[in-house]
């Protein structure tokens, strides 16, 4: 797959097409582009049902912000599954050691080459982000911000963590295994124990609806954050460099 | 909409297809890499002018910041 990636951008491929019809599908996606622009134009301003429908109902929701509303109570359901899919993505891409799972999640180690600049930074810059993230976490019920945002800055801080060197993660440790499936875990739970008194699975009680967001948001920044430092991590490990580039090598003409 | 808000958006239009167009087209993997977390950069204010401020922060945080990170990460693993 990355052989492609690499092979694609030779000069050979192009080639392989005459300018004619290179020409004609320039001339075609301009000609969709203009007619999905006129399309647009002539459409005008629409009715839109949906923005009435979520406005009238944001005061059941438990939250101010229509987008968390949406997101964590109308559709909890998408949500949901997204976190889901975020947690099979964490599997495909974690190294599965069982010898690593007795190593502790985060070990402290002498960085290889030192940058000063970044050390020096971070210490300013971590305490920042992670009350930022708090903060986005915690507006996203009134304002915009919310679960996804504030784990990908809390992963930012992760990553930046990591390209100072002076610490390393390891996601088979046990603790990072529980952040890793707490968000959906906590959604799961939520989402079957408002059966109980709803009927209906992922339908909060009113009263008690925006103190579960807040929960269900807390696990999931916590989730998306693990998973995003993890897929940094796992591009981090010294892969086998030398079976790459003689792959490459070989199926160059 | 007064004409420099009309300049404006074009200009945030245009260029973020050019910049596309620029990425796409890059011989160089590194420099494709850093027009691409340009055009999230100008995806992010397109969002903000059409007042999708939950986007234009997911945007500049997921699209701009971490993508930028991993595909200069995975370049460093293909070693080209």
């Amino acid at each position: 797959m990355f052989n492609n990636l690499t092979l694609g951008r030779s000069a050979q491929h192009k080639a392989d097409l005459p300018v004619g019809v290179l020409f004609m599908v320039a001339l075609a996606i301009a000609a969709a582009c203009l007619f999905l622009t006129m399309a647009l134009i002539d459409f005008g301003p629409a009715e839109q049902p949906l923005v009435t429908l979520v406005a009238s109902h944001l005061e059941q929701s438990g939250v101010e912000n229509p987008v968390t509303a949406v997101l964590l109570n109308f559709r909890s359901y998408d949500t949901l599954l997204e976190v889901a899919v975020l947690l099979i993505v964490a599997l495909a891409v974690m190294p599965a050691n069982s010898e690593q799972s007795k190593v502790r999640f985060i070990s402290v180690l002498v960085p290889t080459e030192r940058s000063f600049v970044l050390e020096a930074f971070l210490r300013w810059l971590l305490p920042a982000i992670v009350v930022t993230s708090g903060y986005l976490l915690w507006t996203g019920a009134a304002l915009p911000g919310g679960a996804f945002q504030a784990g990908a800055l809390l992963a930012g801080a992760g990553i930046l963590l990591l390209l100072a060197g002076h610490h390393s993660f390891n996601f088979n440790a046990s603790a990072a295994r529980l952040l890793l499936v707490v968000g959906l875990a906590v959604f799961l739970l939520v989402g079957a124990a408002v059966i109980l008194s709803s009927g209906i699975a992922l339908a909060y009680p009113q009263a008690w609806a925006g103190i579960l967001i807040l929960v269900i948001e807390v696990a999931a920044t916590l989730t998306i954050a693990a998973i995003l430092v993890l897929l940094f991590c796992a591009l981090q490990v010294e892969a086998p460099r030398a079976n790459y580039e003689g792959l490459i090598k070989e199926e160059r003409p | 909409m007064t004409g420099s808000e009309l300049v404006i958006d074009l200009l945030l239009g245009c260029g973020t297809v050019v910049t596309a167009v620029l990425c796409l087209t890059a011989k160089d993997m590194f420099q494709a890499i850093l027009l691409f977390i340009s055009m999230g950069l100008l995806v992010t204010l397109a969002w903000v002018r059409l007042g999708a401020w939950d986007v234009a922060i997911a945007e500049a945080a997921i699209g701009a910041g971490l993508t930028g990170a991993l595909l200069i990460a995975t370049r460093r693993q293909l070693n080209c």
